[in-house]
């Protein structure tokens, strides 16, 4: 695609002609974005500047008079033990699993590009749970990961001493990261496979032909090459993991003793079980800063202009 | 191997840069290569046992669900008494039976699928090849809007169709989910590719902005409107967290918030949540096992060129 291809062809001079092309497309293009852009606005725009009004005040659907607080919400927040203990939990769940399913994703995809038979039932089964909901997913994993559940029976059959997993406020957080990877690891895995397929052979070759070794050409092109698809995984994986709710909502409830309280589930239970929504507004906002920051950062890390 | 139109995920054999220098070299390559199959086996079972057992706890009695579990043998698998009652109870549920969740969970996401699909295709089109001022700015604006989680937007969307009085209706589910920034920047990369000698040539013929869009852009990007309606069907079907704040009435309830509920209550009834999920999850499953390609290639397209 050159730039501005798509622009319309400019002349010196514009005849009333071209001016009235010109109008009849303005007007083509306002039809064409109506919808879209009705729909942006109202269920994007207009409620992220709402939930920003809101966090200023004290609103509560039980005693809905709306009273202006200042950054009191933003106080009370960064003053709470539990939003503290939600934070600290979402950074280490985040931070565990996008590392765990990114060098995963990478394992599989390097695993699986080559010629092998079977390839498409192998890479079939790694992404079915990427197209099962997290609530189905929840459901059966809350089973798999009881005192006498499947994954104990497993861990008994090859001699080893069941777990508590979701019992213990020492592996709860650790067990719903084990079941995440396991669900999002497919879907990281094609990006990276696309990623490899992008690297031209000739590249590889011609490292050949300079006596680089395989091992060589792993790290010195395979890797460099890969950075593009890296970001995504990376900036995608962190954005979906500050975001956890589901599985914790079904399996732990947030405990035992607030071990997996994540933010986005406390921010529920604030706004929809205690129904301060003026608090709760405050703390998605805090949220979505985290977010931001993060994403900036990744894309500061990992840029690269490397063209190829 | 699957061909998909932007190209085969999958590479064909490479020759790579090694080649056989001797007998050993091929002995261990050999012996690395059954490894590899002795691994992804292993890998494998991991990701497709929960199903099994899944779809086999669907078939039988509550009691047997737990019996078998521990220690491991075929019977994890393999129920004793074969049953139906399970998915036949749940189409007798009260207070609302399950085929009313299925409905409700089908009428959405197709909903959501079509209406998108209109939608974004149309202002996608728009910002592919009607240029008009600040077109540029609208685009970046709708990206913006992308970085903001919905989690953030969930408390003022809840409100606000609160004062709709939309809450527990169809609408609530749908009209939210309709634009889409995601879709409308993959659906403008694909359509500024399709040639534009192709769409000259229909309005040059006298065809309509609307024309030329209907009959030359869409036939044209039909494996990307494929890609893109999977992705959403999946989304719509999937959600979870909007539809519990949104339709939690057993009248609305789509099936996820209903299997929710089953987990959630006291006394979980196990065999009913099994064969609830089965029947929320195979299905999609056979859907995309069937149309792999297209959205695999949607997942590629979001991934890598954004």
């Amino acid at each position: 695609m050159i730039p501005g291809s798509d622009r319309a062809p400019q002349t010196p001079r514009r005849t009333a002609r071209q001016s009235g092309l010109a109008r009849q497309r303005y007007a083509a293009a306002a039809v064409f974005l109506l919808p879209a852009t009705v729909g942006i606005v109202l269920f994007a725009v207009l409620p992220i500047l709402q939930a920003l009004r809101l966090s200023f005040f004290d609103y509560s659907l039980l005693n809905p008079q709306p009273v202006f607080v200042g950054g009191a919400n933003y106080v009370r927040a960064v003053q709470d033990p539990v939003f503290r203990i939600a934070l600290r939990n979402t950074l280490v769940y985040a931070g565990l699993l996008v590392v765990a399913q990114t060098v995963a994703a990478l394992g599989l995809a390097l695993a699986l590009h080559r010629p092998l038979r079977g390839l498409a039932f192998f890479r079939s089964a790694f992404f079915i749970p990427v197209v099962t909901s997290l609530v189905v997913i929840s459901t059966v994993w809350k089973l798999l990961y009881n005192s006498q559940g499947f994954i104990n029976s497993v861990l008994q059959a090859l001699g080893l001493p069941p777990q508590p997993f979701l019992a213990s406020a020492g592996q709860a957080l650790a067990s719903l990261v084990a079941m995440s990877a396991w669900k999002e690891v497919g879907f990281y895995m094609l990006i990276f496979l696309a990623g490899l397929q992008a690297i031209p052979a000739e590249l590889y070759e011609s490292a050949a032909i300079d006596g680089a070794t395989s091992w060589q050409g792993f790290w010195r092109i395979t890797i460099p090459l890969l950075r593009r698809a890296a970001l995504f995984v990376v900036v995608v994986g962190t954005i979906s993991a500050f975001k956890v709710f589901t599985p914790v909502y079904l399996m732990t409830d947030g405990g035992p003793a607030d071990s997996t309280m994540v933010l986005v589930f406390y921010i529920f239970r604030t706004a929809f079980r205690y129904f301060e929504m003026g608090f709760a507004a405050a703390m998605s906002f805090l949220l979505l800063v985290i977010v931001l920051v993060f994403t900036l950062l990744q894309f500061r890390l990992l840029r690269t202009t490397v063209e190829y | 191997m699957r061909r998909t139109t932007g190209g085969s995920l999958v590479v064909p054999a490479r020759a790579g840069p090694r080649a056989v220098a001797s007998p050993w070299v091929a002995v261990r390559r050999a012996g690395g290569r059954a490894g590899l199959y002795a691994g992804l086996t292993v890998l494998a079972a991991v990701f497709l046992v929960p199903y099994l057992w899944m779809v086999a706890s669907s078939l039988r009695p509550q009691v047997e669900i737990f019996r078998y579990v521990s220690p491991l043998s075929w019977r994890t698998f393999v129920p004793e008494v074969l049953t139906f009652d399970a998915y036949r109870e749940l189409f007798r549920l009260v207070p609302a039976p399950f085929s009313r969740y299925l409905m409700n969970s089908v009428i959405v996401a197709a909903a959501v699928t079509g209406l998108s699909l209109a939608v974004n295709a149309m202002a996608a089109y728009a910002f592919a090849r009607l240029a008009f001022p600040g077109r540029d700015v609208l685009f970046a604006l709708f990206l913006g809007t992308m970085i903001v989680p919905f989690e953030v937007l969930a408390i003022p969307l809840y409100l606000q169709v609160r004062t709709l009085g939309w809450v527990n209706t169809y609408q609530a589910l749908i009209i939210p989910w309709v634009a889409n920034p995601l879709g409308i920047f993959l659906l403008r990369q694909f359509f500024q590719e399709i040639p534009r000698e192709l769409e000259e040539a229909a309005r040059i013929d006298g065809c309509s902005y609307f024309g030329a869009f209907r009959h030359v852009v869409l036939p044209n990007a039909v494996p990307a409107l494929v890609a893109f309606a999977l992705i959403r069907f999946q989304a719509s079907w999937d959600a979870f967290l909007w539809p519990l704040i949104a339709a939690p009435a057993a009248e609305k309830r789509v099936i996820q918030v209903a299997i929710a509920s089953f987990v959630t209550e006291v006394q979980t009834r196990w065999d009913l949540t099994f064969a609830a999920s089965t029947m929320a999850t195979v299905p999609i499953i056979v859907v995309f096992l069937i149309l792999q390609r297209y959205y695999v290639q949607g997942v590629v397209m979001s991934g890598l060129k954004g």
